[in-house]
């Protein structure tokens, strides 16, 4: 019987920036040491399981960001694991340039890169070939796969960064197709760049993309985690291993029947389960024009409840009877002209609403209150 | 509408108070807190829906609170009012449980057939007259400046005309809201201010983006160094094993060297051989000679005896010996045997010769005839001549005297030859070989004496190469040629096992490992120098992301900025909009209203109220376009009102409101004030009016005036 076991994962992300935390002060060094932790996870699995291959398809660390001391960190993980064989290819965060770290590095024994010039790496002990397609733009990509003939009578595995079946109309942006992939005789073709696990490609069930190791932003909810895998004489069966939930989560309250702050918060505090977790909350609904509820307090009083917390406001001034019964002058003008336009621009709604609030207070001769950020 | 009664069980000061309300002027006097303003507040409240706020925007306690009466339970009362089409409700309300109940004429309840919601009750008020608490109170109630200013002058009610003639409220300035959203929008700061929250943002985000630019630069020169790193390793290794390489290849010449040295020692040695063998040979030869000298001096032993002299005589003795000899041999008896025997011979050859040619002519004679005599002639010729030829009897006698002299000579040469012989010299016995012994026998006498002298020589020149040998050898501290024989086959044997190799032509190891090292250390001296540099730059852990993520922060609040500024835009665009709208629609209509309740007390003379550029205000007077300020104060005081109440009653269309007044004329002089009550009186004409005044003069007047309601509170 000829069996080779696997772990295939990718887009993890070493060392990148976190621009949508960066408003609180350490958590994007935080969220940077999950992903260590992550990887640190899948290396013990790794210990305990012992697959033959552990298959990085890509954007492993960060070209223009990463550091030596982590490279060196996750080479010295690699050692640890020296009965597996550790196969990569570039990403497109970690391209294969002259000062490429995939070049530079003494990597350990175990780890093999397929570069550009490289087709395919051969391990005649599980009768093997594994072939790499990096990252790259241009026809590359599509002229690589082209170029692949499998030997049908051996085990054939191809990695892959980039998007399957996509087409953005921009003819320099490669994107694979399931047909020619499924074509070439691979036994499984393992794709990364997408950070959502995708297993629903093509038509015989060997395209699979293993999402990122750690949930790296509010569009990547869900569980994240590696595909494990085995081809036993020659037929695959794989399974998502999860490494936990992503700590992002985007929540959508209605808040018409809200009348309040204080009820506000407490709704909100009752939904904001984890204390880890980093949330995007979109305010829903129509209000009345005269119960503004002040968002901004309320996102610095929930700040301290969890990790993150970012509000969007999204809701609507309910166009209703209070602004008819106004008496009828210019603020009544004003009020009905802007809530006609917020209905027609509902892209625009959070500005228009603050120009309503600001109009009414230069109207009314009250104090111009812009707060930027957490100053005045 | 009218407000026809109030029934007051409780509310603020007021127990189960009563006040009736007539139709046309009204007035309510009393001191400061007699009670006027909760009056105000409870018509307010009976008509309109309890308020839901816990404060008002200027921080006041909500009515509800407010007016709470210490004392008693009861929290609650009555209102009765009439429409214009008649039609009558008794509002009853208890603002303790917040209910309200509406009776009709007939005393029914029909609170049901009004809007009703949780958070506000029953909507009367706002579904009768279309208008909200806030209205009401601003359209019905005529109030006392908002200023706490003290101002007499005109410049108040001119502000008020303006912003009526902009927005519809006097309170409300468009001018004013304008200015403060542009204030507020540049206080947000833009491209060309300097120090605001925008020039701030900008700078500190220039300045991080500038520290990216570097931060990134650098990043790419250290990643090109930890490239080069790399491959300064590879290098250094690679030059590391060419030293060994070179210092194995100077090691193998410098054993090759050593060996050179034998080689030379061996060369040496073998130089040294080849003297010490030529010495050798010399000896051997003078040796050889030597023997051969002491040979020929031994062998002539015998030679030794014999004097010189007698060897001079005997050589004389040969030389006569040798001329007798000569001269027999001239005389040769042989010789003349011989002729003579020849001679004998020839004569007989002769006989025989002619007597066979005899014989042959004969014979032929025989057969032919003629030649026979000739030939037989010959023959007898022949013989004839053959007795010629016979020798002579003298010289047979010759041959014997020769025969005795060559026995004496031959006697003489048999002495000495035996003398030779005896001194051991081996000679043929003839004279020459003789003389020639002897002559020999004499230079021998001669050499053996020279022969010793050379003897003598050669054993000196032996010596001579001896000594040389020995100090030779004794030089290379050997004892014998077999020694420094067996030394050279050892050298020979050392070269052999070692492969030694001539080598000619010698590379300089040394000089290329000078070299190759000094390469080494400065390529060494170069990775180091990156390896610091390298130390330090990752030591800057996150530098470049927390850049980055410093810049998104800061990028955000930029887009904040915008956002907030184009909010403040928004407001001054639709606030001018409304204004155009208000303008062009309400405002007409409300000049209208205002002329025709100025026409009252002026006939008609007022026709229009334009507001000009820069609020400038301009009346349509008698036909004539004429400045606001041209009026007198009173005038002015007048068109104020008249403005306010055409407000009023443009905006609340659906019912005719009453105007309740309150201490509207505080600081009017008296002049004024007798204006504003003139015009007041005539709109009381034909709308219920309610004045609240604590002025014992205002009471006064107003009293002059015909049917006018006092309450005395």
């Amino acid at each position: 019987m000829n069996k080779i076991t696997f772990f295939h994962c990718g887009d993890i992300h070493f060392d990148v920036p976190f621009t949508t935390l960066s408003s609180k002060l350490g958590l994007p060094k935080k969220r940077r040491q999950d992903i260590m932790e992550a990887f640190s996870k899948l290396i013990d699995l790794v210990k305990k399981e012992q697959p033959d291959f552990l298959f990085i398809a890509g954007d492993l660390y960060e070209q223009e960001y990463s550091n030596l001391k982590t490279v060196n960190w996750i080479n010295e993980k690699f050692c640890e694991i020296e009965d597996t064989k550790v196969i990569l290819i570039a990403g497109n965060h970690d391209t294969e340039t002259k000062n490429s770290f995939y070049k530079t590095l003494n990597w350990n024994d175990n780890v093999y890169f397929i570069g550009k010039d490289k087709e395919k790496i051969t391990f005649d002990e599980y009768n093997l070939d594994i072939y790499g397609i990096g990252f790259s733009l241009g026809q590359g990509q599509k002229m690589k796969l082209n170029d692949i003939e499998c030997e049908t009578n051996k085990n054939n595995v191809l990695l892959f960064h980039g998007d399957v079946d996509i087409d953005i109309g921009n003819r320099d942006y490669n994107a694979l197709t399931s047909v020619a992939l499924e074509s070439k005789g691979f036994d499984y073709i393992g794709v990364s760049h997408n950070h959502k696990y995708r297993n629903d490609f093509g038509s015989r069930k060997i395209i699979y993309n293993a999402g990122s190791l750690e949930a790296l932003g509010f569009d990547e909810e869900g569980e994240h985690g590696f595909i494990k895998g085995s081809i036993t004489n020659k037929k695959l069966t794989t399974q998502f291993i999860s490494l936990g939930y992503s700590k992002y989560k985007n929540i959508e309250i209605d808040i018409e029947d809200i009348e309040t702050d204080v009820e506000l918060i407490k709704q909100l505090k009752e939904i904001l389960t984890n204390k880890q977790g980093l949330y995007r909350v979109v305010l829903k609904g129509k209000k009345d024009i005269d119960t503004i509820i002040d968002i901004k307090k309320i996102e610095k009083i929930l700040k301290e409840e969890v990790e993150f917390i970012r509000f969007k406001d999204k809701t609507q001034i309910k166009a209703n009877n209070n602004i008819e019964n106004m008496q009828g002058g210019l603020k009544k003008a004003f009020i009905s002209k802007i809530t006609k336009q917020m209905e027609e621009d509902e892209a625009n709604i959070a500005i228009l609403k603050q120009a309503l609030i600001y109009g009414l207070q230069a109207i009314e001769d009250e104090n111009i209150n812009i707060t930027i950020g957490d100053e005045q | 509408m009218k407000i026809k009664k109030l029934f007051i069980k409780g509310y603020g000061k007021f127990i189960n108070q009563e006040i009736e309300f007539k139709e046309g002027f009204n007035v309510i006097y009393g001191n400061n807190e007699a009670g006027k303003t909760t009056l105000q507040s409870f018509i307010k409240n009976s008509l309109f829906s309890f308020e839901s706020k816990n404060k008002d925007k200027e921080g006041r306690l909500p009515d509800l609170k407010k007016y709470k009466p210490w004392e008693g339970e009861e929290y609650s009362g009555s209102i009765e009012i009439q429409l214009d089409n008649n039609k009558q409700y008794r509002i009853e309300k208890n603002f303790k449980d917040k209910e309200t109940t509406i009776f009709n004429s007939n005393l029914e309840d029909v609170t049901s057939s009004f809007s009703y919601n949780k958070r506000e009750g029953v909507l009367f008020g706002e579904s009768l007259f279309k208008m909200n608490r806030n209205t009401f109170e601003n359209t019905a109630f005529i109030k006392q400046s908002n200023t706490k200013v003290f101002k007499n002058d005109k410049q108040e009610i001119f502000d008020k005309i303006i912003n009526l003639q902009e927005t519809g409220e006097e309170d409300l300035s468009v001018t004013k809201a304008i200015k403060a959203l542009s204030k507020a929008k540049t206080e947000l700061g833009n491209k060309t201010t300097k120090g605001r929250i925008y020039n701030a943002t900008i700078e500190k985000l220039e300045r991080e983006k500038l520290k990216l630019n570097k931060a990134n630069e650098n990043r790419e020169r250290m990643l090109e160094k930890q490239r080069k790193q790399k491959q300064l390793k590879g290098e250094i290794n690679e030059i590391l094993s060419d030293i060994t390489n070179i210092k194995k290849e100077i090691a193998k010449e410098e054993k090759n060297n050593e060996l050179e040295q034998i080689n030379i020692k061996r060369q040496r040695l073998m130089r040294k051989l080849e003297i010490l063998t030529s010495y050798d040979k010399n000896i051997n030869d003078i040796n050889e000679k030597i023997y051969n000298y002491e040979k020929q001096i031994k062998t002539n032993k015998q030679l030794e005896m014999v004097e010189g002299n007698t060897i001079v005589e005997k050589i004389k003795q040969v030389t006569l010996l040798k001329s007798d000899t000569e001269e027999l041999e001239q005389k040769d008896i042989n010789e003349y045997q011989i002729k003579i025997n020849k001679r004998n011979k020839n004569s007989l050859m002769y006989l025989y010769a002619g007597i066979g040619v005899g014989i042959l002519s004969i014979l032929l004679g025989i057969f032919i005839s003629k030649y026979v005599f000739i030939a037989t002639f010959i023959a007898f010729l022949i013989i004839g001549s053959s007795f010629f030829v016979r020798p002579k009897k003298e010289e047979i006698a010759n041959i014997q005297i020769m025969e005795q002299e060559k026995t004496e000579i031959t006697k003489k040469r048999k002495e000495l030859l035996q003398f030779i012989l005896d001194i051991g010299y081996i000679c043929n016995d003839n004279v020459l070989d003789i003389e020639k012994t002897l002559n020999r026998i004499y230079t021998d006498k001669n050499n053996m004496y020279t022969i010793s002298k050379d003897i003598e020589i050669e054993s000196n020149r032996k010596k001579d190469y001896v000594k040389l040998k020995k100090d030779e050898l004794s030089e290379l501290q050997y004892t014998s040629l077999l020694e420094v024989k067996e030394k050279i086959k050892e050298y020979e044997q050392q070269l052999k096992d070692n492969n030694y190799i001539k080598v000619s032509d010698k590379t300089d190891y040394n000089k290329i490992l000078e070299e190759t090292i000094v390469i080494k250390n400065q390529k060494q001296i170069e990775e180091a120098e990156i390896k610091t540099l390298l130390r330090e730059f990752w030591m800057n852990d996150e530098e470049l992301a927390n850049l980055t993520e410093e810049i998104a922060k800061y990028e955000e609040v930029l887009v904040e900025i915008e956002n907030e500024k184009t909010a403040l835009e928004y407001a001054i665009d639709f606030i001018e909009k409304a204004a155009k709208d208000i303008k062009l629609d309400i405002i007409p209509k409300i000049n209208k209203k205002m002329g025709d309740v100025l026409s009252k007390i002026t006939a008609n003379k007022y026709n229009n109220l334009i507001t000009g550029k820069d609020s400038q205000l301009n009346i349509e007077y008698d036909n004539l376009i004429r400045n606001i300020w041209q009026f007198s104060d009173g005038t002015i005081d007048q068109m104020y009102l008249a403005l306010r109440i055409a407000t009023t009653e443009i905006f609340s269309s659906y019912e005719k409101l009453p105007i309740l007044i309150d201490e509207a004329f505080a600081f009017y002089d008296s002049d004024r004030m007798n204006n504003s009550f003139k015009l007041l009186y005539e709109i009381s004409k034909e709308k219920q009016v309610i004045f609240f005044t604590c002025k014992k003069d205002e009471l006064q007047k107003i009293s002059e005036l015909k049917e006018v309601n006092v309450i005395k509170l």
